[in-house]
């Protein structure tokens, strides 16, 4: 048998380290028994031992135990002055930092016992904790792997985690469960926007069921659809960016275990996930099947897609675009520009129909990769033209994803100079275009321009910009460039803000211990460095200096250590054809059984990270590959 | 089944007791029939239902603990199963919860019965199994069915834990799967593969399975399969398909079931495919088959359908040859995506990385292809550092590839620079590393790709490596440069680089790899260093070169030698601490060499080091450390030495550590230093002069505003002058201003004598006194006049042993019970003007025995102190007393006081510290002889030499406007001049001549240069004391007038003193004679003194070229002459 994915346990920690959920899977748990004890049969190692899953208070004590050893719950990542053989930072791989181990104290026997692959998953204030069915061969190898002496896996060796993970499928399918109790605990469970011409958005699965869109007050509703956000997070693009918003949107609500238990128990039974879909499996436990519900005389109905719609058809598809640009303006580094992109789809169609519609123009230097929803049959590749069949599940869902470069040109060019022209002031000069040969339906809702400043507090501000008004926060100067509700279109403005920022003193900001996993092997020679603050002559340099000093380290999750540059981040909204070219002719979508059904488009273009970095500082750069 | 009936528990305490059982307590509850009560709950009818499904779920997940052991024939397994069956049949009863109870139930049994045991004929699983296919027997069936989903999972758990259970009704199981068309057809789909999946592979013996199509016996009643139940002759592989029909039965069936995976949601896909894929595999059924179903998934956005793929993509590796790179393509593609949580896309990263070793491990040629896409693996700048570093760990992998190449398609050249390049590249987007501090991130991640980089050649599994390969490689040539490069430029980066390398060094297998670095640093990084107070920060390296023995110190000794040059000229009064601390690490690394290194090569270079350190250093303790660490280098042969530094670490209270640090746990354990102890040390440990002071000085004059003593004290002292600065200062006190001296500048000025008028008689006064003062050296230039205060130190046994808790050895002989202190210095400081006071050195000294065992003459202390000129210095042998000579190098003729400051070991390694009482200097201390001329020799030569010095003082002095005044006289050295100025003083002393002359004989008689009178000089030629010296006789008006040259003022004022004072007269008559005195002051003074001598009193004429003195000499004659007895 090629393996699957069987959970034998599952547990929700709060922030206090405190079991608050948990859920054992007997049945894996036995299978789990046999393998091991046919694993000791046929090896005669009698180190080797059997653990059964660890009740609660041992597995919240032994997470806490790992916490200490390895920093924070994620831990190191990386093999670090603190690591000790046995831990998972040893093993020196950023993924162990969510493929865990956790080491059970029984307590009289001395040495723990080990337990492998724990996957990690943080959301809100929650920790959850999923623990697949793995081979005891496997666990044997990771055993070996983060005991080893020697000074670190090299990527040739015999025995790596790639190999481990290549083999096992079950800790991705941990992740996908992980994931989604996570969305389910946390309320975040809202289906992907589309919108419509109409209404900002439209609504989900249930709205489907009962053919009423939009319509407020539905009790069964699992969650009231949020309103459109304007501004910065694509839905579903969790980009890793500076500040993701994890936390809980329900304040501090307590969880609801009655929710997540049964929907356990449907989605997995025994411990093996059958089907992870939130939306279908509460539709069935709160609406169930009536009579009316006939299966389809002539298909079978797919699992993903328990019922079928009834009542107006129609096809709406949205194109969200989220662009991220790292603007230079320096001749030795190209400026970066590049497109995620995702085609949104809501097919309001009788029956199982399948759609089809041809893509066009994805001429290959644009669209880099497209990947697409598993309903859709993919169509043999290459060249321009592709056609793409699928038949729709029920509400909204993420029909295709790409990645492309932008083809119309940035829409904020220009540049940002900040220069420190004391130790607490700094003089900067925006000049920036926007919607530079932008045609007429492409529109810009809102544009602004942050310059943050987490590491000084900003105390006066002084310059006009010649378009736009300009506010400061804490740490902060914001500059609202773009408000009107009409926005700008067809044209292109340009903007410059030349201006003063004063900071207060800079005031030395004690280094978190904890917080800094490598703060350890900073040496302790400070007395000697007096010297050096003489010997510089520059503020920029001497500031760096000064700087530099009590920066902490970054998480591994962050891209470079934000703090240490100076940039402005641009935001902005854009609506009209999306940038990257991307587009769906409502008339060549094709219905078979053919029916008649309107095909609405939608488009808009937000801003992920787009960085304007100061041209007269350092920034972060990466190689780009000339080939 | 118990009799008396349990009070039925509230939701609340059904909730606590769950809550106790998940956290392990539950033996709490053993007392309670818990299933019981739980059965009783479940059907009644006023719980709420959640509450019903979460005690279904406790069941499930407490099974094990809360049936008895026994249980398959036991009541309540048949209690369940009728609950079960009752709320089946309930039409009341929610469908979730008749769900949840057919789970959970399953669970039960599948939990509960064991094969081997024989538990399935005898357990309700027949009923069980017979409920679950009434259940699923109705397909297409619309309300309930969810239900049947649920069902046709019970039975496929019970299949996957009873293999083979189903087997015999598999032709009704696939007629059912056929007909049903709703969602939950997956769970029907899903138990059929699982069941044809174990008929294929376990071939089960003995079944009635003839075909799969035609149904041989019914669906209900259900029996367990014979076979399961006697199991002795189970060994399966046996099993033949009875007809070829089957076979083709079961290809319909796969053909079937392949029509399926677009209809599964992803998790079912999965399952369907660990069951499905074997099965074909059995059937030999080609591979592109399944390419054509299964390929799709590779381009789903879905994690887990790509890694499904990637599974079944690996199985048939051969029969997927050639598209590789398409598959590796896509995972890079996954992997950029960034609309994926961030775990996915390392997951992907990995898979990318576990796959192309796969596919490059198997076949060779496919290098060259993933080489090509190599580039395609820069990390982006928005990717997390995360994924940074995985990227580069391929980027790593892929230079490794191109490496240890044995394609022969790749042209060397090119090789070379592309590996090179992929490092570099990849490095662009952490070269943050340089500039950010030691611990960012950045630097973290950096350096581990350094060390992936460069032990990717030889991994530690791969025992017969060369390891020329790796060292051979240009990425280890670029990264030793990289690191060099970095390190000299960002000194913050050496922790991170000594972390590097220390974990090279770590490595059995790459040890040689750290050994190579840190031969590379010394090498390269030590030129490229800056000699300045950043050095510093150079340490924690020099540390790790030092350590190792396999390269050569000599570079290291070169730019410590520079640092301790560097130190030492830069040293001031702001950079003290500074200096000693450098100073001290700078030992430190020493210390290292001299464990870790043959002394024999470092001993030219490290003694030369030590000798600079030991003459040159300003600080004190380093300069005493570095003369214990000479001392130990040339006197201690190497192994010893190691021996003795090694075992130095393992003192009490201190951790033994090899960094740099350990220098100074050894030399000052602070943390284990007693305060208190310290402070009482002065109370038994003694250090006292050989020869008790005449004055109890309890003052001393400080001229601060001469500019002598403390604002600047070593120049400008006493008015001497550098020939080359403007004289002026000197004017300023200076009672005579002469622009002459002013006016000299330079060498030539200084050899002509000025142009002046005088007298034979002063000129040959000049002569003299500047052949004396040539003869005085400047201590400005050279080693000055030292003078040397002779103690001695001893302790007290019985105080010492109770301080310090020493556990003497019972002993017969009374001296070896003695403690002893070894390796004792005491350290001088003064705050008098004495220069530098040289530590002293006392090897071992015995405490005093406790004074009931001495004899009884010692009981008084105060007797010892004032008897010690007779038997004090090493008079008594048996070392209780150690003699101290204490060396002062006075800038100023004054009195002051000495500090003490004692560091030793006692008997039990110890280290004892602390100050002693201070030691009092007076200024009959400071009375030297005058220098005598090397060309002046003779007996008779000598006197007359002191007599014609005398005269010219007394001359020189005697005049403050004389021409004398207005001379300078060049010291030795031809640098520093001086110049006289005089100041006189009378002392009436009445005291009867016998009395003078014991005295004088007593303390002066070394200074005593002339006695001149008949009957003086007979009363002082006959006691025989005072010899060598020139005899005149009192009627010799020579001398007189000699002595009293331009006496008229002198005497005037004389005689209105005495008479103003009430003196009894002295007339000539009364005088006896004269005795002149004359006394040197270091470093270039004089006193002197003319005693006219009478019966009962005496007058003493005093002149000095140093007033200040004139404070002290009352007191000392006074003390001298009418205190003594």
């Amino acid at each position: 048998m090629l393996s699957n994915c069987s959970i034998r346990a599952l547990w929700i920690l709060n922030n206090q380290d405190s079991v608050i959920f948990s859920r054992k899977f007997p049945v894996v748990e036995k299978r789990c028994r046999v393998a091991y004890e046919k694993e000791i049969k046929s090896s005669g190692d009698d180190k080797f031992k059997y653990n059964v899953v660890p009740y609660d208070s041992e597995l919240a004590a032994a997470f806490v135990d790992r916490k200490k050893r390895e920093g924070s719950a994620r831990g190191y990542g990386l093999r670090v002055s603190q690591s000790v053989e046995g831990s998972d930072s040893w093993v020196d791989d950023p993924i162990t930092r969510h493929i865990i181990s956790i080491c059970i104290n029984k307590g009289e026997e001395g040495e723990g016992s080990l337990l492998w692959p724990l996957v990690l998953h943080m959301k809100g204030t929650y920790c959850i904790l999923v623990l697949p069915l793995v081979e005891p061969h496997h666990l044997k190898s990771y055993a070996r792997m983060c005991k080893r002496s020697d000074c670190g896996n090299s990527v040739r060796e015999d025995e790596s985690l790639s190999s481990l993970l290549l083999d096992l499928p079950s800790i991705t399918g941990a992740f996908s469960v992980a994931h989604t109790i996570g969305d389910i605990i946390t309320s975040d469970t809202t289906e992907p926007e589309v919108f419509v011409t109409a209404s900002p958005s439209v609504g989900g699965l249930l709205d489907s069921l009962t053919g009423s869109i939009g319509i407020s007050g539905i009790s069964a509703r699992a969650k009231p659809v949020a309103a459109p956000v304007a501004a910065s997070t694509a839905p579903g693009a969790t980009v890793s960016g500076a500040v993701m918003s994890d936390a809980p949107k329900m304040g501090s609500r307590p969880l609801d275990k009655d929710v997540l238990r049964s929907f356990i128990s449907s989605a997995m039974p025994f411990g093996t996930p059958l089907d992870l879909s939130y939306s279908n499996i509460s539709a069935i436990k709160t609406t169930g099947f009536s009579s009316a519900d006939i299966p389809p005389a002539d298909r079978k109905q797919p699992a993903w897609k328990p019922y079928l719609y009834r009542g107006k058809q129609r096809i709406l598809f949205t194109v969200h675009e989220t662009v991220h640009a790292s603007m230079y303006d320096r001749d030795e580094i190209p400026d970066s520009i590049s497109i995620s992109g995702q085609v949104n789809c809501r097919a309001e169609l009788e029956g199982l129909p399948d759609v089809s519609f041809p893509l066009t123009g994805l001429d290959t230097a644009r669209v880099e990769s497209l990947s697409f929803h598993p309903c859709a049959l993919v169509p043999e590749h290459g060249g321009d033209k592709q056609a793409v069949t699928f038949s729709p599940p029920l509400g909204n869902f993420v029909l295709m994803r790409y990645q492309a470069i932008c083809s119309t040109g940035s829409p904020v060019k220009g540049f940002y100079q900040l220069s420190m022209v004391s130790e607490n002031e700094g003089a900067f000069l925006f000049k920036l275009t926007f919607m530079e040969g932008y045609k007429a339906p492409l529109t810009m809702e809102f544009c602004t321009v942050t310059m943050p400043f987490p590491r000084r507090r900003v105390v006066s501000f002084d310059g006009t910009p010649s378009v736009g008004t300009v506010s400061t926060t804490e740490h902060s100067v914001e500059w609202k460039i773009i408000t009107g509700p009409r926005g700008v279109s067809g044209k292109s403005i340009e903007a410059i803000f030349p201006g003063t920022v004063k900071f207060a003193p800079w005031q030395t900001q004690r280094l978190n211990s904890s917080g800094s996993a490598f703060a350890s092997i900073a040496d302790e020679d400070s007395d000697l460095e007096t010297e050096s603050s003489s010997n510089i002559v520059n503020v920029e340099d001497y500031l760096l200096e000064k700087m530099s000093k009590d920066l902490q380290a970054v998480d591994l999750d962050e891209p470079f250590c934000w703090q240490a540059y100076d940039y402005a981040k641009v935001s902005f909204k854009i609506v009209g054809p999306s940038l990257s070219g991307m587009s769906i002719d409502p008339k060549s979508v094709s219905i078979f059984p053919a029916v008649k059904a309107p095909v609405e488009l939608s488009c808009q273009v937000t801003s992920g990270e787009y960085i304007l970095w100061n041209t007269l500082g350092k920034c972060p750069v990466v190689a780009t590959p000339k080939v | 089944m118990t009799s008396t009936p349990v009070k039925p528990l509230s939701p609340q305490e059904w909730e606590a007791l769950i809550d106790d059982y998940n956290h392990g307590g539950g033996h709490l509850h053993r007392s309670v029939p818990v299933v019981d009560l739980c059965l009783s709950s479940l059907l009644r009818k006023d719980l709420p239902l959640p509450l019903k499904l979460h005690l279904l779920t406790f069941l499930e997940q407490h099974s094990l603990s809360l049936f008895p052991a026994e249980s398959s024939s036991s009541s309540l397994f048949f209690r369940l199963f009728e609950s079960l069956r009752s709320v089946i049949q309930s039409p009341t009863d929610p469908f979730s919860f008749k769900d949840q109870f057919l789970i959970s139930t399953t669970s039960i049994f599948i939990l509960l019965l064991n094969v081997d045991n024989n538990d399935l004929n005898n357990s309700p699983l027949n009923g069980l199994v017979e409920l679950l296919l009434t259940i699923i027997n109705r397909p297409n069936h619309g309300l309930d069915r969810q239900t049947r989903g649920v069902a046709c999972e019970c039975l496929r758990q019970l299949e996957l834990a009873f293999p083979c259970l189903l087997s015999e009704i598999i032709p009704h199981l696939w007629a059912l799967c056929q007909s049903e068309r709703t969602h939950v057809a997956q769970s029907y789909v899903l138990l059929l593969s699982t069941l044809v999946y174990n008929i294929v592979t376990l071939k089960p013996p003995g079944s009635n399975i003839i075909s799969i199509s035609n149904a041989t016996i019914p669906l209900i009643p259900f029996n367990v399969p014979h076979f399961l139940i006697e199991r002795d002759d189970h060994n399966g592989g046996d099993f033949v398909w009875k007809e070829e029909i089957s076979y083709k039965d079961l290809r319909r069936v796969i053909a079937f079931l392949l029509e399926w995976p677009q209809n599964l949601t992803p998790f079912g896909l999965l399952e369907f495919m660990a069951t499905t894929i074997p099965v074909a595999e059995e059937l030999e059924l080609q591979a592109s088959l399944l390419r054509v179903q299964f390929s799709g998934l590779l381009y789903t956005y879905d994690p887990l359908l790509c890694h499904a793929f990637l599974e079944m993509y690996l199985k048939f590796l051969d029969s997927f040859d050639g598209q590789e790179l398409d598959v590796a393509h896509r995972l890079l593609l996954l992997t950029k995506e960034s609309q994926h949580q961030l775990v996915f896309r390392l997951l992907g990263l990995h898979w990318l990385l576990g796959f192309i070793r796969l596919i490059v491990n198997k076949d060779l040629g496919k290098k060259r292809s993933i080489l090509e896409v190599s580039l395609s693996f820069y990390p982006t700048l928005f990717d997390s550092l995360s994924l940074k570093a995985l990227k580069l760990d391929l980027l790593a992998y892929c230079s490794v590839l191109l490496n240890n190449s044995g394609d022969t398609n790749v042209v060397k050249g090119v090789e070379g620079e592309m590996e090179v390049k992929l490092f570099e590249d990849g490095l662009v987007s952490m070269s943050a590393f340089k500039w950010l501090p030691p611990w960012s991130t950045e630097t973290a991640v950096a350096f581990r790709t350094f060390h992936k980089f460069l032990i990717g050649g030889s991994p530690h599994s791969d025992t017969g490596s060369s390891s020329c390969s790796v060292m051979e490689s240009n990425i280890f040539h670029t990264l030793q440069w990289m690191l060099v490069d970095s390190t000299s430029e960002y000194q913050g980066l050496v922790s991170v680089v000594v972390a590097f390398v220390n974990r090279l060094l770590g490595c059995h297998k790459h040890r040689w790899l750290g050994d190579i670095l840190v031969e590379t640093l010394d090498e390269h990084l030590l030129r490229k260093l800056k000699i300045d107070y950043r050095l510093g920060s150079y340490f924690p390296l020099f540390e790790i070169i030092a350590e190792n023995n396999k390269v050569s110190p000599s570079g290291l000794l070169e730019i410590l030698m520079k640092f301790l040059l560097f130190l030492v000229e830069r040293h001031g009064p702001d950079t003290g601490l500074k200096s000693w601390g450098l100073g001290s690490k700078v030992l430190g690394v020493c210390r290292t060499m001299l464990i870790h290194h043959h002394s024999s090569s470092l001993f030219l270079g490290l003694s030369r080091l030590l000798a600079f350190t030991c003459l040159h250093f300003p600080d004190l303790e380093v300069r005493d450390n570095a003369r214990f660490y000479l001392r130990m280098l040339v006197c201690i042969p190497g192994k010893k030495l190691r021996h003795i530094l090694n075992s130095g670490e393992q003192l009490p209270g201190m951790s033994p550590s090899t960094n740099s640090n350990s220098f100074f746990s050894l030399q000052s354990p602070r943390s284990s230093h007693d305060l208190k102890k310290s402070r009482s040390i002065a109370s038994y440990i003694h250090v006292e002069r050989l020869m008790p002071l005449l004055v109890k000085q309890s003052w001393t004059l400080s001229l601060s505003n001469l500019g002598i003593s403390s604002s600047r004290p070593s120049y400008l002292e006493g008015g001497i002058k550098d020939n080359e600065p403007a004289a002026s200062e000197e004017t300023e006190f200076g009672t005579s201003t002469s622009t002459d001296i002013i006016a000299k500048t330079d060498k030539i000025h200084q050899q002509q004598e000025p142009l002046r008028v005088m007298d034979s008689k002063i000129s040959e006064m000049v002569r003299v006194l500047r052949r004396h003062f040539s003869f005085i050296p400047d201590y400005r230039h050279m080693p000055g006049l030292k003078i040397k205060l002779f103690c001695s130190l001893r302790f007290d046994s019985e105080a010492f042993i109770r301080e310090w808790a020493v556990n003497m050895p019972p002993c017969n002989n009374v001296e070896d019970a003695l403690p002893a202190i070894y390796a004792t210095v005491l350290n001088f400081t003064s705050s008098a003007p004495y220069g530098s006071i040289p530590s002293y050195l006392i090897p071992f000294l015995v405490g005093q025995p406790p004074k009931n065992d001495y004899f009884s003459g010692e009981t008084c202390n105060s007797l010892e102190i004032i008897m010690p000129v007779e038997n004090g210095c090493g008079e008594v042998k048996n070392s209780s007393k150690a003699p101290v000579v204490i060396e002062l190098e006075p800038r100023e003729p004054m009195p002051g006081l000495v500090d003490v400051f004692i560091e030793t070991n006692g008997d039990n390694g110890q280290i004892i510290r602390g100050q002693l009482h201070s030691i009092s200097v007076g200024i009959e201390d400071m009375f030297l002889k005058a220098i005598i001329p090397e060309d002046i020799e003779g007996e008779d030569a000598v006197p007359s030499y002191y007599v014609d010095l005398f005269d010219a003082l007394w001359e020189a002095c005697g005049t403050s406007s004389s021409s004398a005044g207005r001379e300078t006289f060049v010291l030795k050295g031809g640098k520093g001049v001086a110049a006289i100025n005089g100041t006189r003083s009378v002392k009436l002393l009445q005291v009867p001549v016998t009395h003078l002359i014991k005295a004088v004989e007593s303390h002066l008689t070394p200074f005593v240069v002339c006695v001149i009178g008949e009957a003086l000089v007979d009363m002082v030629k006959a006691r025989g004391i005072i010899k060598d010296i020139v005899w005149k006789d009192k009627d010799d008006d020579d001398a007189t007038t000699t002595c009293t040259p331009t006496g008229g003022p002198l005497y005037l004022k004389y005689f209105d003193d005495d008479h103003e004072n009430q003196n009894p007269p002295i007339t000539r008559k009364t005088v006896v004679g004269y005795l002149d005195i004359l006394i040197f002051l270091p470093p270039r003074f004089h006193f002197l003194f003319q005693m006219e001598v009478g019966e009962a009193s005496t007058l003493v004429h005093i002149r000095t070229d140093h007033w200040p003195c004139l404070a002290y000499v009352d007191d000392y004659l006074e003390a001298l002459f009418l205190d003594s007895p």
